[in-house]
């Protein structure tokens, strides 16, 4: 059925596109006919005017040089002396030495001849010592131009083609007359007498040689005749005799007194069968240039023209056929297939056969005509059937991502974690990017979505790398999940980390680059869990494993957590003799104001160091943890707080000015004591004024705190002391946090400060944090600054303070000390 | 580009220390006008302190004159001689004819230009002027060609030979129908006359007919013949009398010379030798004249007399080595001087050697087309 309607249409269509088509080809055909000829016409024309032009450039040259020959006084002086024998024995020498000059320097003048007014050569110079044919010229053509001329207005001028009659060249004479003063002198107003006239013959061989070697199209030719009705040729031609002889005729037929008026005339010309085109000017001299161009050149290019014609309607014609058939095929005999087959299934009680994108044609209204009895039909199926689609569409997809959401993708997880037949191996990464509240709140949430949409490509990048066996879902907010089916705990690792460096290359926001870093926790099937909810949980608690690590960590559930926890409870014993032996000491890292010129220690900051004699140096974020987990935290905390206030009372007692200290404190702190309380009896037990003292508080603790906490610290600033909140940046505060929160200083975090720059990745937000920080009036401390690059960072952008190696590491009391003397003398020097 | 040939030359007689340099100034060369310049320049300094002299201005042959005559008279008659020269009688009149016969006092012309000056207009008779010494001058000179006795004072006379380098050619030249028979040896190796009446004529000569034939169909005749001959040719002029002479350097084995010339040369060049052809030579004569234009015609006609004197005729007929017409020099020249034949040639050779004379304007045409045809093609 379907052939036989499409082919239908098709035998139908096929001879009026044919038709169509030849229509427009025969007009194509016979414009670019028109136009072929045309151009070949205006081909010879051009070359009528090349010829033309270049004749009367030979004539201009050669009448101007005839000018100047003519008007040098030798001549003139010779012309004037009216005897014969003492012109010839006293003058001519000089003029013949005189023209013989002029000959070597224009090599194509054969011939310069002083004429008398009577036609007897006078003087004459041949390029060549050839015999005169004669010396009398009275009845030369151009001669008695010349005298007529001369006869009628004084002077005279001729130019005149004719064949040198003494070596039988072409040959183009300028003639003029040579009048000298009657009295002698050479005065304006005197009369003047005609004494003869200069001839200068230049032979035009190489102009003739020229013309008959250009062709016109491919074997058109110009064929000079003279006023005689003879060709001029140089070599030999190809144009047979009778064609010449035609040409003869034609051109004595169209004779025309005025020389230099130039016409053309389009003649065909049949010769020995040969249609020929012709067009002729004439030239100044008694020349006419004809040029004749086969007709056979014409038919040529018109027969090449039919064929390429016929050649393009055939490959038209089949693209154009092949074109109807498909669109044909589109639009009638697939809706009519489409309509026969959801009937057909319709009739099976299946209501499976999309019917859309309909054209508003006969067809289509069939279709909706189909398409509203199918609808009344199965109405309440089909409400079932597109609610169902739009739910699922909805509840298992992250409209942003694209990646299957929380709940579409647990159950992807149980339904791949079933099919794992023979209980195979598998990883779960549990992904949650680090900073990206900070981003949220500094650039804009639709900077977050863009970024989220950035890192999901990303994961699925380094996803594709495993294979086809992957599963990768948005949980919410910033975090994702991977299911690698069939990976074993090395594999996941090694994707972890392929992750984590994909997410190292800065990602561009609009006009801005960030960096943004993850923390991967992974859960292994089937020891960690054997469906979504359990491995999940599991991914989760040892991402955040990782992210106590630091950013861009990542962590496996299990056994490296087990043995965190050995360590731990390794560590707590250690820690708790190392406080009972005292062997927790503080080093101090100076602050600096950073102004222009110079940097004046404005503060330090206490910092723990445990020297563990077997262990040696503890780094505080190993143990810190520890501490706060075993709620040693209390009694470390304290015996800083009093450490950090007994030295400086020290300082002070020893005659040095200390500036501000400043003391990190736990939130963990908060609940194992009144922490405003402790302040308060520390500072005076060492008699030290509250304004020295800062406490620090983690960006994370102050996230974390609650009210209780947050009173706490009230109280504590309401004693005087100044409380700092560090790290900021690596937690999620907002705006609208920070002004809630009681605090005085910012401390940016040192992964912001490393490294940056202006335009760097981290410009933007630095600079961001910068003017925010100002707008709330908090002091600003830039954390970690390790180069001067960096340093002129700060400067430039106003930062208050600044503390980092570049500056000072930090240092052991008695350095600190030595530091303080030597500022000390400085400011008494001063 | 004209005056390449004439070089101005500036003698001064205050100057003792200006003589050394003054041979090679006399002797000056066709083509190095830039020596010309630098003469110039040398002695116009010395020009100025003796402006207060009169100037006359002389036309003549180059090496004409004997230098010191030049200083005698400047100092006697409290003068500066300036003296510009041509090596081509043709050249003369075509540099005359352009400054229409003006800018001179004295011109050195020949006994067939003699009568076309004057007719010209260019002379001033000088018969009726007081020149004393002219009288001393042979009448055979004065009687020769028309127009001579009142325009013309006889110079020198000579005639026009062959003289060749005997050791580069021992064979030498008899004839002109040698010379002018063509040898792959000589090519290139000749140096020709400029002048066309003078070519021509001796072709004529080689052909056993007059140099003064009117018969278009010899004269074209012997043009042909120096057309096939100019092969051998290495240039047609003349040269200075010095040692880039071409004779002397060996650039030419023969030329075409005045037998004067010739023995000027000899005396530089031992091997050079002169004849006077079997078939005769041509014989000159140059008059001494007094331009029309003259701005000094009494100092002039002074200068004409004072090189009439017997003892200046004499020394300068030694100097250019030619004949002198004043008989009384010839009372004073030395035996050896007079009976040298190559300047005074015997009478067999006098008696087949002609003067030229006037031709018919259809030979002289011809004639003046055949020179110009030669000698623009090798100068």
């Amino acid at each position: 059925m379907k052939i036989r309607l499409g082919t239908r249409l098709l035998i139908t269509l096929f001879p009026i596109v044919l038709v169509a088509f030849f229509a427009v080809g025969f007009a194509v055909y016979s414009h670019i006919k028109t136009y072929t000829n045309a151009s070949l016409d205006a081909q010879i024309t051009r070359a009528l005017e090349q010829t033309s032009r270049d004749w009367q450039y030979r004539i201009d040259t050669l009448q101007s040089n005839a000018q100047l020959f003519a008007s040098s006084d030798l001549i003139e002086r010779y012309a004037a002396t009216e005897n014969e024998s003492e012109r010839v024995d006293l003058l001519q020498p000089g003029l013949l030495r005189q023209f013989t000059r002029y000959q070597q320097a224009y090599p194509r003048y054969d011939e310069i001849r002083f004429v008398l007014p009577d036609g007897i050569e006078d003087t004459r110079v041949t390029q060549d010592f050839v015999a005169n044919a004669s010396n009398d010229e009275s009845t030369s053509g151009w001669f008695q131009t010349l005298q007529q001329q001369a006869a009628a207005s004084g002077s005279a001028k001729v130019i005149d083609f004719d064949w040198n009659p003494d070596t039988g060249s072409p040959t183009l004479l300028a003639a003029q007359s040579i009048t000298v003063s009657t009295t002698g002198l050479r005065m304006a107003g005197n009369q003047r007498r005609l004494a003869g006239y200069l001839a200068v013959s230049a032979n035009v061989e190489d102009f003739v040689n020229a013309i008959n070697s250009v062709r016109v199209g491919q074997k058109g030719q110009i064929v000079l005749i003279d006023s005689e009705g003879h060709p001029v040729t140089a070599g030999t031609t190809m144009l047979p005799e009778t064609l010449l002889l035609n040409l003869v005729q034609h051109s004595k037929v169209t004779e025309k007194p005025d020389q230099s008026v130039k016409k053309s005339h389009d003649h065909t010309m049949h010769i020995d069968k040969t249609s020929m085109m012709e067009q002729h000017v004439d030239l100044q001299g008694g020349l006419t240039a004809h040029v004749l161009v086969p007709q056979a050149e014409f038919s040529a290019v018109r027969r090449t023209l039919a064929l390429q014609i016929g050649g393009i309607a055939v490959i038209v014609l089949l693209i154009v056929s092949a074109l109807v058939y498909t669109v044909l095929r589109h639009l009638v005999v697939k809706p009519v297939e489409c309509l026969a087959l959801a009937a057909a299934h319709l009739g099976d009680g299946r209501d499976d056969i999309a019917l859309s994108d309909w054209h508003k044609d006969e067809i289509g209204d069939l279709a909706e005509a189909f398409i509203d009895m199918r609808a009344k039909l199965g109405a309440t199926m089909n409400e079932l059937t597109s609610s169902h689609e739009q739910i699922t569409e909805l509840a298992y997809t992250d409209s942003l991502t694209g990646l299957p959401n929380r709940r579409a993708i647990s159950s992807l997880i149980d339904q791949s974690l079933q099919n794992e037949k023979k209980q195979r191996v598998s990883a779960l990464m549990y992904l949650d990017l680090d900073g990206f509240k900070r981003i949220n709140d500094t650039l804009g949430h639709e900077a977050g979505d863009k970024l989220l949409v950035a890192v999901s490509m990303r994961l699925t990048q380094c996803a594709d790398t495993f294979g086809p066996e992957v599963l990768i879902g948005r949980l919410g907010g910033d975090e994702f999940t991977i299911l690698l089916s069939g990976a074993d705990e090395a594999t996941a690792i090694g994707m972890a980390e392929r992750i984590l460096e994909s997410l190292l290359e800065p990602i561009a926001l609009g006009e801005q680059q960030v960096v943004v870093g993850c923390s991967i926790g992974i859960a292994l099937h089937p020891q960690d869990g054997s469906d979504a909810s359990a491995l999940l949980k599991g991914a989760d608690v040892a991402m955040y494993n990782a992210k106590r690590k630091g950013p861009n960590n990542r962590s496996v559930y299990g056994r490296e957590m087990q043995d965190g926890l050995e360590h731990r409870m390794e560590l707590e014993t250690e820690l708790r003799s190392a406080i009972q032996d005292n062997l927790l000491t503080l080093d101090y890292q100076p602050q600096y104001a950073l102004d222009t010129h110079t940097h004046t220690m404005i503060g330090c900051e206490a910092l723990l160091r445990w020297r563990h004699p077997q262990l040696g140096f503890v780094s505080p974020a190993e143990f810190i943890p520890v501490a706060e987990a075993s709620g040693l935290i209390g009694d470390i905390g304290a015996w800083v707080l009093d450490e950090a206030c007994r030295q400086w009372r020290a300082w002070v007692d020893s005659g040095l000015s200390p500036p501000r200290v400043a003391v990190n404190v736990s939130h963990r702190q908060f609940s194992s004591c009144d922490i405003a309380h402790l302040v308060e009896i520390t500072l005076e037990r060492h008699s030290v004024p509250p304004e020295v003292l800062e406490l620090e508080l983690t960006e994370s603790c102050m996230m974390e705190a609650d009210t209780d906490v947050l009173s706490a610290l009230e109280r504590v600033r309401h004693l005087g002391v100044r409380i700092a909140m560090d790290d900021f940046g690596t937690g999620y505060s907002s705006l609208a946090a920070l002004t809630r929160l009681p605090i005085d200083t910012l401390k940016i975090d040192r992964s912001f400060i490393s490294g940056i720059y202006h335009e760097s990745p981290n410009d933007k937000v630095v600079s961001a944090i910068l003017s925010m920080a100002r707008g709330l009036d908090l002091e600003i401390v830039a954390e970690g600054v390790e180069t001067e690059v960096e340093l002129d960072y700060l400067r430039e952008n106003t930062c208050d303070i600044v503390q980092g190696y570049l500056l000072s590491k930090p240092l052991p009391a008695d350095g600190f000390e030595a530091l303080l003397t030597k500022a000390g003398r400085l400011n008494r020097a001063a | 580009m004209d005056i390449s040939y004439l070089n101005c030359l500036y003698f001064c007689n205050r100057l003792k220390n200006a003589w050394p340099i003054l041979p090679t100034l006399i002797h000056t060369t066709r083509t190095l006008s830039y020596r010309a310049l630098l003469t110039v320049a040398t002695l116009s300094a010395i020009a100025t302190s003796a402006s207060a002299a009169t100037q006359l201005h002389l036309l003549t042959w180059d090496s004409y004159i004997d230098p010191e005559v030049v200083v005698e008279f400047e100092r006697e008659f409290d003068a500066q001689l300036i003296i510009e020269v041509f090596d081509s009688d043709d050249q003369r009149d075509v540099h005359l004819a352009k400054r229409n016969g003006r800018g001179y006092d004295l011109v050195v012309v020949d006994e067939t230009q003699l009568q076309r000056y004057a007719n010209r207009g260019w002379l001033a008779a000088v018969d009726e002027l007081n020149i004393e010494n002219r009288q001393l001058v042979d009448e055979r000179w004065a009687t020769a060609f028309p127009a001579a006795e009142r325009y013309g004072t006889a110079y020198f006379w000579g005639t026009l030979g062959i003289a060749w380098r005997e050791d580069l050619w021992p064979k030498g030249f008899d004839s002109w129908q040698q010379l002018l028979t063509l040898d792959p040896l000589l090519e290139g190796q000749l140096v020709m006359t400029g002048n066309a009446r003078e070519l021509v004529g001796v072709a004529l000569k080689a052909a056993g007919a007059s140099i003064n034939s009117d018969d278009l169909a010899e004269i074209d005749a012997a043009g042909k013949r120096l057309i096939g001959h100019s092969p051998s040719v290495g240039f047609y002029g003349y040269f200075n009398l010095d040692e880039t002479a071409p004779l002397i350097t060996g650039d030419a084995i023969a030329a075409m010379m005045y037998s004067g010339d010739a023995l000027v040369l000899q005396e530089l060049e031992p091997n050079i030798r002169y004849n006077v052809p079997e078939e005769g030579g041509l014989l000159w004569v140059d008059y001494i004249t007094l331009s029309a234009y003259a701005t000094q015609p009494e100092l002039a006609a002074d200068f004409i007399n004072f090189l009439n004197r017997p003892n200046i005729a004499a020394r300068q007929a030694q100097y250019v080595q030619y004949a002198s017409p004043n008989n009384g020099a010839v009372a004073l020249l030395p035996a050896e001087f007079l009976n040298n034949k190559d300047i005074h040639p015997t009478d067999e050779v006098m008696a087949v050697s002609e003067f030229m004379r006037p031709i018919s304007v259809n030979s002289q045409r011809r004639v003046n087309a055949i020179g110009a045809h030669l000698i623009s093609r090798k100068q």
